[in-house]
This record gives C-alpha cells, structure tokens and sequence, in this order.
C-alpha cells in the first residue's frame, strides 16, 4: 500500500506488471528504464534465471516529479509470469496500489493468458484486495506480430476473453517496440492517484 | 497531470504524521548510525522507505535496497513456513566490508542496517532491538499502511 | 620524578605506574604456575570462551550475567596471576556497563571486551612470554580502559556517559561514596551478582588501593634513593 512521507512530502506507490509467462512484462519495464533514463536515479534491478527468464521480479523506482507539492515514486514491478512462480508472485504483490495486466496477442497464448488473469484475482484475494476495486490496465501487447503474419487474437476476442467483466480500460500496445508503453505507464499512474484521492 | 488529479491528494490515513517520522529518523541517527551503524532503513513489506538514517558517507541505492530486501525477507518468511517456522529470529549477510541485518519491527514494518566490520553483530542486534520498542511505541496500531 | 608529579598523573607517567604496579602486583604466583600443564592450561577459559564467542551473534541479560559468574570463578581459580586478575576485573567491569546500559553500550566497549579476551587468552596460554610482555599487554589494556572510560564520561549528555560519571577521577573521588560502596560490594560479592554501578565502584575502589599502596612504595623509595644520595 501506498506510503505518505509528510515530512519529506513524498508518496510511494506500487504498480505490478502481471501477466502470462514471456508476454512481455519486463520487456515494458526495460522500454520505461531506457526511455526515462533520468527519472530513474538507480540501475534497474532484476532477477533472473540462467535462461533470462524472470525469476523473482524486476524493478524499477520511476520519479513522477511533483504534484501537489508532494514528489511521487512509483514503483514498477514485475512478476515471473511461469506457472510455477506462485508462491513468489503473491510475494511481490504484498502492498501492491495497482496492476498492469499484459496480455499476449499471440493466438497460441489464449489459454495462459486466462489462467493468468484468474492467477491475479485469486492472488489480489489474498491480499484482501478486490481485482474489481484496484487500479487495473489491460495491455493487449505484441501487437506488431500481426503485421509480420504470425497469428494474433482480435482485439475483440481478446476483449471478451479477459475484460467482459472486468470493463477495465484496455490499450493495445507493443513492448517490442515501445509503442504504448508510456501510455499505459501514465494512465495507470493517474489511475493510482485517482484511487488515492477516494482514499480507496 | 490529467485535470482529474487537481483536487488535492487526501492520504491522511495511509500517512505517518511529521511528528512521529521525525522521532522515528531523529531515533535511527542517535541509536544506530551515532554507533557506527553505515545506513538504516525502516521500510513497510511492500517495499516503501518509510524512514531512513545514514553517516552522509555510505552511498547505496535505497530504493533498490528496499525492494529487494522486503521481496528476501518475504521469502524467507515463507521458506520458514516450509519447514514449520512461524520465523526466522536472525536474518544476516555478512559481507567482506559490509554486512546486512534484517529484522521485523511488526506485521508492516522492516528494519534494514548496513554496518561495517567495527560493529559486533551482538550489539547491533541488542541497539536494534531497543530501536524497535520505541517505534512499536510510535508506530499507530491500528495503522492502514502496509 | 617527584612525588607530586606523580599523583597529578600525567599520561606518561600514568602508563610507567600502570606498568611498576603491575610487577609489584603480584603477591606470590610466577605465571608459570598456571602455565604447568597443557591440558589445565586449556580448561580454565573454555566456558568464557563460549560465552565471549556467543556474544558476537547476540547478547542478552542472561548471557551478561553468566559472562560476570564466570568471570568471577575465574577470578577464584586464576588468584594467584596479579595480571591475569586485572584482566578478569577489566572484563568485570565492561561486563557489568554493558549489563547496565543495554542498548545504549558505547560500541567501543564491546570492541575493548573482545581485545581484552584474546589478551587474556594469550597471557594464560602462551608460554615463553616473558614478564616484560605480559606487563606491557595488560598495560596497554589498561590504557585502553581508560581511554574508553574517559571517552564515556567525556561525552555529557550521552547516556553512554552516565554510568561512569562518578568514577571520572578514580583517584579522588568522594570518601563516603567509596566507603558506602566498599561496605555495599563487599557483601553483595558474597551472595548474589551486585549491582552494576556498586560493582564498578568496587573495583575502581580495588584499583585506586592498589595504586595507592604503590604510591606509598615509590615515596619510600625515593625517600631511600634520596638518603643514599
């Protein structure tokens, strides 16, 4: 959960990528950490397995500036997206104030990425937060696949798939190549501040 | 900003007052780091630095710090599950120059200290230990945070 | 050197008495005598050892107070050593401000414990130390001590400080505080573990006699030399 410093003036909050195994969640954060290069004063962290795989988390602090006289951090995680990374996953969303879903496009990933998005809601549960209530993106990414002819879901099935219920904004977006990246960074920070200020 | 984040930020119930953060980082400064302590961070288990205290000479990346150390000891929480334990009692790196101490202050909180090879492991674990009575002090019970 | 410089004690001539009032110390006992045998030689520090060992990973009430006890058998079982005592009341004493000042313990205190220890350790156990090294360690030890004590007492408002304040002049300070103290060690020392403060009296009270009792050896010597000439 967010922490207020009232002596420093600053807010730290917590936002987790989350999503199916190589859907791209640490290839957003690298985007972020290159483009942003001197809003982040720190190398970014990752741990990884031998095979490059995400093993713990990633993680980014990202200086939003000052708004209200307050300076914001946001800190950017990332999950391991394998299956068999539970235990740790519910680890790095202890405290988490919002979530990115990233979804892959990719037609053979349709499964994964169900049973990753219930892996959220039954993790979010156990954290004692709701998956309806908390500050959420669906990013439908690797969408530049289409234009080289490897098979991708419609943006629609993809809709009804993960966000027929959910009705959480959904912005398609490639990580690859950094198209909407930042714009599902900033909506999802405004998202997070606009929760702060309901006071959830 | 979105013209939707002007109203002012509400956070009272999630936020520590300046009082208390201030005898909380006035506290670190005079019983740790005054003892050869090289830096201390109090952090909550979702990563956050709430306070922090060091001698102006060791530099080290905090924010990293924090993540990482509030991830481990999650871990190790959790791998003490595993083998029955509600916890671990020491939770210690020792390194050539600098060591690492982990120790739980409560369910939210995290007490960090990076010492070098001048302090015994013995009273840092003794100081800590009267750091987090008085922040349990401090702390509010009932606190939302974490 | 007169008398008088002597008593005013400056930091030269302070460390040449630490050193006469250590040879003169010992009674009887050559350190040989505890030297003899391999085997016993071991025995007497095993357990202060462990203790000593324990308290680089933590030091608790309970550890402290066993440290003191022990430290107390050992001064029975070692009182023929002059040295090897001081060692032991050294200990005694950091062991006891620890006891008192728990967290609020200056870190140097614990440093000056472990160095004192492997002292103590190389004083029973090395043979072939010959009595000018063994002065010059505990000398040194001594030294050290004091310049932690001062340090304590040195720095006002620092809790750490406090507990030393009424020994800062171990040489003069007040007659009815040593006496009550005195009266207060002596009995405690008998039964139960006294309390800190009565016992760091006690043994500045044990030293300052000492050192007394030097004094009044050296003017009766300069006092001979003096009528020789």
């Amino acid at each position: 959960m967010a922490f207020i410093n009232m002596k420093n003036k600053e807010v730290q909050a917590k936002i987790v990528y989350y999503g199916p195994g190589r859907c791209g969640k640490t290839t957003n954060l690298e985007y972020i950490y290159q483009q942003f290069r001197e809003r982040i004063p720190t190398e970014m962290v990752s741990i990884k397995t031998h095979g490059d795989r995400t093993l713990f988390f990633d993680f980014v602090p990202f200086d939003v500036g000052k708004i209200k006289g307050y300076s914001v951090r946001m800190q950017l995680y990332t999950v391991p997206g394998q299956v068999k990374y539970d235990a740790t996953r519910r680890l790095v969303l202890k405290g988490v104030d919002a979530v990115v879903f990233v979804a892959d496009s990719l037609s053979v990933q349709r499964e994964q990425n169900l049973i990753s998005l219930k892996n959220l809601q039954d993790n979010l549960a156990l954290h004692k937060k709701d998956i309806y209530q908390i500050p959420l993106i669906i990013q439908y990414n690797k969408r530049d696949l289409e234009d080289q002819g490897i098979p991708v879901m419609s943006l629609e099935m993809m809709e009804n798939d993960l966000n027929g219920k959910l009705k959480a904004p959904a912005i398609p977006a490639s990580a690859v190549k950094g198209d909407n990246v930042v714009m599902t960074l900033k909506k999802i920070i405004s998202m997070t501040l606009v929760s702060f200020q309901k006071g959830f | 900003m979105a013209p939707h984040h002007d109203k002012s930020i509400s956070l009272m119930e999630y936020a520590l007052g300046q009082d208390q953060l201030e005898k909380i980082e006035r506290m670190l400064l005079s019983d740790l780091v005054s003892s050869g302590v090289h830096c201390v961070l109090l952090i909550d288990f979702a990563g956050n630095i709430i306070a922090k205290g060091d001698n102006g000479v060791t530099r080290i990346d905090a924010y990293s710090l924090a993540a990482l150390s509030a991830a481990n000891f999650g871990a190790v929480e959790a791998m003490a599950k595993i083998v029955g334990q509600e916890e671990f009692a020491l939770l210690f790196h020792k390194g050539e120059t600098e060591s690492l101490y982990f120790s739980k202050v409560n369910d939210e909180l995290l007490i960090i200290t990076v010492f070098g090879k001048n302090l015994s492991l013995g009273l840092l674990r003794m100081k800590v230990g009267d750091v987090i009575q008085k922040i349990r002090q401090i702390w509010p019970k009932d606190h939302p945070a974490g | 050197m007169s008398a008088e410089n002597v008593e005013t004690g400056s930091p030269e001539t302070d460390k040449r008495l630490d050193e006469i009032l250590i040879s003169e110390e010992r009674p009887s006992g050559p350190a040989s005598a505890v030297q003899a045998d391999d085997s016993r030689a071991i025995s007497p520090l095993m357990t202060l050892k462990s203790i000593v060992l324990s308290m680089d990973w933590e030091i608790s009430d309970a550890i402290l107070t066993e440290f003191i006890q022990e430290l107390g058998r050992l001064k029975t079982v070692l009182k023929d050593d002059g040295i090897l005592v001081k060692c032991l009341q050294l200990l005694e004493a950091i062991g006891k401000y620890i006891l008192q000042k728990k967290a609020q313990t200056h870190p140097d205190s614990i440093r000056l414990l472990q160095s004192i220890y492997r002292d103590l350790e190389i004083l029973l156990l090395s043979k072939g130390v010959s009595e000018t090294a063994r002065r010059g360690i505990i000398a040194d030890e001594i030294a050290q001590f004091k310049k932690l004590k001062e340090k304590l007492t040195g720095s006002a408002g620092s809790s750490s400080g406090d507990y030393f304040r009424k020994a800062k002049n171990p040489f003069g300070y007040s007659a009815s505080l040593t006496s009550e103290s005195r009266l207060q060690a002596g009995s405690v020392q008998e039964n139960e573990p006294m309390p800190p403060h009565e016992a760091f009296l006690y043994a500045v009270e044990e030293i300052k006699k000492t050192i007394q009792a030097e004094f009044s050896a050296i003017r009766a010597e300069l006092k001979m030399w003096r009528k020789e000439r």
